[in-house]
């Protein structure tokens, strides 16, 4: 499923149009992006939680400055979802 | 909660109840889990992948048969990562800095200029984003800026970074409460950025909301704080690079916070503004506050207030009026809407040093005003074009009704002078002449009484002989004659001179014409005869062509007399042989036509015992005629048969007869006597020895 069938089926199913479904869209990342920058973490009820995990890259004197640390993202599903996932 | 404050949002831009964009959250949310439980796989740009997972370590391939269950997994894309990466480096070089520091006071730089020689004692400012997303200057802030900008300003940071030492620790505690108070900040400020908007539509103040970016004159160099431990812990490391660093730190802490507090508050401002700014705050929020400072105006008023400038100037100068504008005019901010019309139009305010156009994208929501404003600039405009083209089409037809007009006009009037000159240019000109000729004394008139006649009986004759003039020359001629008469003889004495020798070239004329006319004469005479002798020879030639069809009609009459005495002769004839014929017919013997047993028919005697015919010759004599038979070798075999017998006086003979539609009959006869008795006789012998 890509975003186009998803803007598609946001559009559709709440008669609005194509573009107002796709800037709901990047509200809505937009929103978790700010939040997991600023407080590490971002929870959606009934969806699952964001949060950012550290990990050091090499082990030499220059990893342990800030550029040998990269973040990503991990993603725990809330019950709900898998429920949803599982039936 | 991250859905209260979506929710807001997306109510606020896109004029939905919150139970409808609450609806709308959640259907995405749905539409997202049902995708990954049908598709197993859920992308969405510039944020992740929402994949499917098996708790044994498997992907979505095959697992051999034991139980398992089925998990997500979020896969970050690469521009999400890059952001909170960069949000790293941001807080690595601020620590950096603010360690490195020597100075007091805080030195706002330009994030895009000079990494290395920027030495700000920013410390423990919060988490911000990278210095690439200030305000522009004179640019409007567009949605690419602050992705962009990062880009062009990792490289220096990162030079910063390498060419400083590791941040300061500090006890998690004290980063705590200056997180709180930090946060605090931000708050106040952001209260502060979402105060009172101004009264001015927005597209007509671009020059407020441009200067409220600038408002910050001095240079601002946002920084970014991740996580204060991590730069306690890397503060030994620091020390290895700049030692003599760290003593100036601990001692002016105190007075390094009180600063960084009114730069940070700064920074914050303009921090806070950029890291917020995103895609969806380039929508304008309207707030309480806003709302009630910029209540919307009825939609009456903007119609009248609200004509720009340069609209009311175009439409005048189209109509060509030059009264002033009664409504107040609006200044424009932005040209581009609009484009000049010449150069007498006055520039407008809101033009860039470069004296080009921009057209400010502000918000997906449409102010009415704006609309009303946009439109009726429009309507004016298209109704002073309209008019324009009106006027000249109408100036094109008038005028051509105008020339075409006169062209008939003036060819009504000249037509008969056109005629003349164009149809009958000889009579044209003669009457020219003759109103040149000067006109006649009454005195000669008297004296030459002669002339007058001759005058008159030349002038009828010509009447006539020539063709009949057409009635408006003879008009014409008419009125001049009048007017020639009318008008009373100036010079007599010229005139004499001028007259006699009129007289002589008259009589000369006359004579001509007397010549012409006696040849004209005979002439005609000429054609008479010519005409009375062809008639002659006509006439002749009808009547020898007369006579000759009276001679073929007598030949034709003499032909049928002849004919009818040789039919009558003919038939007299025919007559005299029939006489001839009955008379022989009557010197015959008479003929028994009563006969006992027999029966005349167009042969002869029919026998009804013998079955014989008795036929009668032309010699008179009589045979008997046994049979018919239609095929002559059946003839020939009864004539055999029947000579067999041997009866005496029986010679047969065949007789072929030709009956036409009936066939050729062979009929059999046998002998020839002198009358029937005897004829009867053998035809018994016959059928007695037959028997």
């Amino acid at each position: 499923m890509n975003t186009v069938d998803l803007i598609n089926k946001v559009a559709v199913s709440n008669n609005l149009s194509t573009g107002r479904a796709e800037m709901i869209i990047s509200i809505i990342t937009e929103k978790i992006t700010d939040k997991l920058k600023k407080d590490g973490s971002a929870t959606i009820e009934d969806f699952g939680t964001f949060h950012i995990e550290t990990k050091k890259i090499g082990s030499s004197i220059f990893a342990e400055s800030l550029a040998g640390i990269k973040k990503y993202v991990l993603f725990t599903p809330d019950k709900h979802f898998q429920d949803i996932v599982n039936t | 909660m991250i859905k209260h404050e979506i929710i807001d949002k997306i109510s606020k831009y896109f004029k939905l109840t919150e139970f409808e964009a609450e609806k709308v959250y959640d259907d995405i949310f749905s539409i997202i889990m049902n995708g990954v439980k049908e598709d197993n796989i859920v992308d969405v740009t510039n944020f992740g992948e929402f994949i499917i997972k098996y708790n044994n370590g498997k992907s979505n391939g095959s697992s051999n048969g034991s139980e398992y269950r089925r998990t997500v997994e979020f896969l970050s894309s690469s521009g999400l990562e890059e952001e909170l990466n960069q949000s790293i480096i941001g807080d690595a070089s601020g620590i950096y800095k603010s360690v490195g520091t020597t100075q007091t006071t805080p030195v706002i730089e330009s994030p895009t200029v000079e990494p290395p020689t920027v030495e700000p004692p920013i410390v423990d400012t919060p988490i911000v984003e990278p210095p690439i997303a200030e305000p522009p200057v004179v640019e409007p802030p567009t949605l690419e800026t602050p992705v962009v900008e990062t880009s062009t300003v990792e490289p220096p940071i990162v030079k910063s970074i390498d060419a400083e030492p590791p941040t300061v620790e500090k006890p998690a505690s004290e980063s705590i409460s200056i997180e709180e108070e930090l946060r605090r900040k931000r708050e106040e400020i952001l209260s502060k950025i979402t105060g009172p908007i101004l009264t001015v539509p927005p597209i007509l103040s671009l020059d407020k909301k441009e200067e409220k970016p600038i408002e910050p004159t001095e240079p601002i160099k946002p920084t970014e704080l991740t996580e204060p431990e991590k730069i306690e812990e890397e503060a030994p490391v620091k020390d290895i690079f700049e030692a003599p660093v760290i003593p100036v730190i601990e001692e002016k802490t105190g007075i390094i916070d009180s600063d960084i507090k009114t730069v940070e508050e700064k920074t914050e401002e303009q921090a806070d503004d950029l890291s917020q700014k995103s895609f969806s705050d380039y929508f304008s929020e309207v707030s309480g506050e806003t709302k009630s400072v910029t209540a919307p105006e009825p939609l009456n008023e903007p119609e009248k207030d609200v004509i720009p400038k340069s609209a009311v100037l175009l439409h005048n100068e189209i109509v060509g009026s030059s009264e002033p504008p009664k409504t107040p005019l609006i200044e424009e901010p932005v040209k581009s809407q609009i484009p000049p019309v010449s150069e007498t139009t006055p520039k407008p305010e809101l033009r860039s040093e470069d004296n080009s156009y921009y057209i400010w994208y502000k918000d997906s929501e449409s102010n009415p005003t704006d609309t009303q404003t946009l439109s009726y600039e429009y309507e004016l405009l298209y109704q002073a074009t309209k008019e324009a083209e009106y006027k000249s089409k109408l100036r094109i037809f008038v005028t051509t009704f105008i020339v075409f007009f006169s062209v008939v006009l003036l060819l009504l009037i000249f037509s008969p002078l056109i005629y003349k000159f164009f149809f009958t240019p000889e009579e044209f000109k003669q009457n020219i002449e003759k109103t040149q000729e000067p006109p006649p004394d009454v005195s000669e008139q008297k004296g030459t009484p002669n002339v007058i006649p001759e005058n008159e009986i030349q002038q009828q004759e010509q009447n006539q002989v020539q063709p009949p003039q057409d009635t408006n020359s003879q008009k014409q001629v008419q009125n001049e004659q009048q007017i020639t008469q009318q008008n009373p003889p100036v010079k007599k004495e010229e005139h004499q001179i001028t007259q006699e020798t009129s007289k002589q070239q008259k009589l000369e004329e006359q004579k001509k014409q007397e010549q012409q006319k006696q040849e004209e004469k005979k002439n005609q005479e000429q054609l008479k005869q010519e005409q009375k002798k062809q008639e002659q020879e006509q006439r002749e030639q009808k009547k020898l062509e007369q006579k000759k069809l009276e001679l073929q009609k007598q030949e034709q009459k003499k032909e049928e007399q002849q004919k009818k005495e040789q039919q009558k002769k003919e038939q007299q004839k025919k007559e005299q042989q029939q006489k001839e014929q009955q008379k022989k017919d009557q010197q015959k013997p008479p003929v028994e036509k009563k006969i006992e047993g027999m029966v005349k028919n167009s042969l002869g005697w029919m026998d009804d015992k013998n079955k014989v015919i008795y036929v009668q010759l032309e010699n008179g004599k009589y045979t008997i005629q046994e049979s018919a038979w239609d095929s002559e070798s059946k003839a020939n075999k009864r004539l055999s048969t029947v000579e067999s017998l041997g009866v005496s006086g029986l010679k047969g003979n065949i007789v072929k007869a030709d009956l036409g539609a009936k066939g050729t009959w062979f009929r059999i006869r046998f002998g020839e006597f002198s009358s029937l008795e005897e004829a009867r006789k053998k035809a018994e012998e016959f059928r007695s020895k037959r028997k």
